[in-house]
């Protein structure tokens, strides 16, 4: 295609662009229904109280008056905020600069954040529910690591503006790379099509994704319809209108997507930016290209994910002991009531639990629900979250390392969550934000898998890492690794036993003062009472932390037995076994210094520890693996050395 | 074991550890002290223990001084080494944890000199050496070394990718 410029940019250079009106009301509803949930709940005392003095017919004020002055207050809050997200909304823009995208911010404080486009690691966007029923979202922009690793977060953009500030962005880091800044040509509202040149690409890229080589299996090709918006007359491709936010046309999807899948967002990144493929060879980043794998999780799956997550069972767990500890202490405490409670006390603790578990699970399950990764290109993506909805991606170049982790109960049935390590950037506008919690296992590609089809999917998603070394390959950890592992596990670094130790500490220290007539009890009874608690205490407390250091025995023995490293041209593996496992790849050109760690107990047997360190997370990873032979941990440090 | 690289740091900055950790122990001991002696003395009301917490504290307050003062610097010295090849950092440091560190300079990111004032006072400056995720520092090396440690690096990194 002659005189087709790669470098069509729909974004002005220079100029201020602001986010989506929404943000002035949507910030302050949300901020306004915490407000209520919270008041609720803190006056529900209140509340019985008046009720009980209503009944009594001696309330202090007039209960419709009361309501009257509550509303009046949450709509003065609510005026007030929107308010100041107007204030803030009008200081809030983002601009595309020559070289570097800038972020400005701050009604009293000014800030801005710039971040060059060669540094623009990913372009995440994430919507919570009011965020995806008003049809916008907030996008994230991950720069490189390093020192001056800094993140962006721009929130209420429209899903249409996100997309193409994706492919914007890595359409100006191309440039930039290439340095044909000079090059780019903006072309006003390139996205809806009125421009020849794109349409012509557009028809091209279209012709190429129908003409695209289809894997076999589950993979889904979704060749651009386009329709015309029957509320303002705007043609588009994707499933929302593009200038006005309506949903496509139920007839569109139905009739190229078989699988029954929601309407997909990045489908309707339309390949604006067009074919700059051409002239740089493969590194194209985005959406334009067919989706050369996909797949999603079956709900059997989606259930099994939520059921061998470790998150809520621990918490259920935690919440289930903690409710065992208060009963016991009430039983200690009130006579009257104990035959009462011990009645009723063990329904409560296992419905506790179960409560907490159940929710736990629906957290999980609407976390994971809807889940899709698909390759695109040279991008994995990921999409997730059945209300809130999650969407990222990792160029393949960028992926610091594969993690492949199991859990106790996904080991027992031989699952194992994949991910990939990626740099997080710690953002500094909003650090509690919810993808922490995600990022800290880096993106996960895999939730719950069957480890011998792992191989399967990471040859479909990544088939780059095809000559990672595997398992079977691993050498063993030598035999001293064994007496170590179990002296480490079960003696030095058990928690257990210093528990033991404590209250079999704190007991001692109660008999002596018992013995000493110290403490003085009303009664023989009391006394005989108060021995069989403490015996029965002790004994528990024994119990379980016997059978907990006996799991750490076992754990080790699986770790020295099933643990091993390997390495061959362009991969690291370290592979920790125990009763969770997890094995971590890391590619040769991803290793930002390795290291070999020893202590004296290791150098007397000629041990040291492996350490891989990665730029993966906000700030670094470093997987380990203890107990190597000292000449591998040699042979290791010479392996990462540039080879010439 | 491999051998060690060939590197040491300038034998001054033995001096510097001196004075930095003869500062910070102050500090902690006259922190501890702001808690010890009024207990001890509290003590001294009740049964007369009050005299032998001093002593104890006083004995660790001298073994402290002695053992980062006198002890500590010359093993820490002998066992820091580093050496800069064609395309990479090897560092091997510390006494009882062990460790050692191959950094491929096509990773470093930034190389810095940084001076403190104690560092000042001995024309000393310590060399930063930044990956993508983490810093490994040089410290203690005379001014001219430094500089030419740090153009070095600077130059082998320039062929490192800023992204990562």
């Amino acid at each position: 295609m002659e005189g087709a410029n790669p470098f069509v940019a729909t974004f002005e250079t220079g100029r201020h662009y602001k986010v989506h009106r929404s943000y002035v009301w949507a910030g302050p509803a949300v901020a306004i229904g915490a407000v209520i949930v919270v008041g609720a709940l803190n006056s529900i005392q209140a509340i019985v109280e008046l009720a009980a003095a209503a009944r009594a017919g001696a309330l202090p004020f007039n209960p419709l008056f009361a309501v009257l002055v509550g509303l009046v207050g949450l709509a003065v809050l609510f005026g007030i905020m929107v308010g100041l997200y107007e204030l803030a909304w009008r200081n809030m823009s983002y601009v595309f600069d020559e070289r570097e995208f800038s972020y400005y911010s701050g009604i009293i404080t000014k800030r801005r954040v710039h971040v060059p486009y060669a540094r623009v690691q990913s372009v995440n966007h994430r919507a919570s529910i009011l965020q995806r029923i008003v049809g916008v979202c907030t996008v994230t922009i991950d720069s490189a690591g390093g020192s001056s690793n800094r993140g962006v977060r721009v929130p209420f953009l429209r899903l249409e503006t996100s997309e193409r500030m994706r492919a914007e962005l890595f359409m100006r880091k191309a440039a930039v790379e290439a340095g044909m800044e000079a090059a780019i040509v903006y072309y006003p509202q390139a996205d809806t099509g009125t421009h020849e040149g794109v349409q012509a690409e557009r028809a091209q890229i279209a012709q190429r994704r129908s003409a695209a080589p289809v894997a076999p299996g589950r993979v889904v090709a979704s060749a651009p319809v386009s329709w015309i918006c029957p509320q303002c007359g705007n043609r588009n491709q994707g499933n929302f209108c593009g200038s006005c936010g309506a949903k496509a046309p139920e007839a569109m999807p139905a009739a190229t997507q078989p699988a029954p899948q929601q309407p997909n967002a990045l489908d309707q990144v339309a390949g604006v930016v067009g074919d700059w493929r051409g002239l740089y060879g493969g590194a194209s980043t985005f959406g334009e290209q067919s989706v050369s794998y996909e797949y999603g999780l079956s709900n059997r799956e989606l259930l099994l994910t939520a059921v061998s997550h470790d998150t809520p069972l621990a918490v259920a767990l935690i919440v289930g002991l903690s409710f065992a500890v208060m009963l016991a202490f009430m039983l200690l405490i009130q006579d009257e009531v104990a035959l009462f409670l011990s009645a009723i006390g063990l329904p409560v603790v296992v419905g506790s639990a179960i409560v907490t578990w159940v929710f736990g699970l629906i957290t999980v399950l609407l976390s994971y629900g809807n889940f899709r990764a698909r390759r695109r290109g040279s991008r994995i993506e990921i999409e997730r979250g059945l209300l809130a909805r999650e969407s990222s991606g990792i160029d393949i170049q960028r992926v610091q390392s594969i993690e492949i982790r199991q859990s106790f109960i996904r080991r027992c049935i031989g699952y194992c969550e994949v991910s990939l390590g990626r740099i997080d950037t710690a953002n500094e506008q909003n650090s509690s934000n919810n993808n922490s919690k995600m990022n800290a296992k880096g993106l996960v590609i895999h939730p719950f898998v069957k480890l011998n089809k792992v191989d399967e999917i990471l040859d479909g998603l990544a088939p780059e890492f095809a000559g990672r070394p595997r398992v079977e390959n691993c050498t063993p950890l030598p035999k001293q690794a064994m007496r170590r592992a179990l002296l480490r596990r079960c003696i030095w670094y058990n928690w257990a036993l210093y528990v033991v130790i404590g209250v079999v500490v704190c007991w001692a220290i109660a008999a002596v003062a018992v013995n000493a007539g110290d403490v003085t009890f009303a009664s023989m009874t009391a006394r005989a009472q108060y021995d069989r608690f403490m015996i029965v205490v002790l004994a528990l407390v024994v119990v379980i932390c016997a059978g907990i250091t006996v799991a750490r025995g076992f754990g080790a023995v699986l770790w020295a037995r099933h643990s091993g490293y390997a390495w061959n041209q362009r991969y690291v593996l370290l592979a920790n076994d125990g009763l969770s496992t997890s094995q971590s790849i890391v590619p040769r050109q991803k290793i930002q210094a390795a290291a070999t760690r020893s202590n004296p107990f290791q150098r007397r047997l000629s041990l040291v520890t492996l350490q891989v360190v990665t730029a993966a997370g906000t700030n670094s990873t470093t997987s380990r693996l203890l107990d190597v032979p000292a000449e591998a941990g040699a042979a290791y440090l010479d392996w990462v050395k540039p080879r010439r | 074991m491999k051998e060690m690289p060939a590197n040491q740091l300038d034998p001054r900055v033995k001096a510097v550890w001196r004075i930095n950790d003869a500062i910070w122990i102050t500090i902690i001991v006259a922190c501890c002290a702001l808690v010890v002696v009024p207990l001890s003395f509290a003590l001294d009301e009740g049964g007369g223990l009050g005299g032998l917490v001093r002593i104890v504290f006083l004995v660790v307050i001298v073994l402290v001084y002695v053992v980062w003062l006198v002890v500590l610097p010359p093993i820490r010295f002998v066992r820091w080494r580093y050496e800069v090849s064609e395309d990479y950092l090897d560092i091997a440091k510390g006494i009882i944890w062990r460790k050692r560190y191959t950094i491929p300079f096509i990773r470093v990111q930034n190389t810095d000199t940084r001076q403190g004032p104690i560092l000042r006072v001995f024309k000393l400056a310590s060399v930063t050496v930044s990956t993508a995720a983490k810093e490994h520092e040089i410290p203690g090396l005379d001014f001219e070394t430094a500089e030419r440690l740090r153009d070095r690096a600077a130059e082998l990194a320039r062929l490192a990718r800023e992204d990562v």
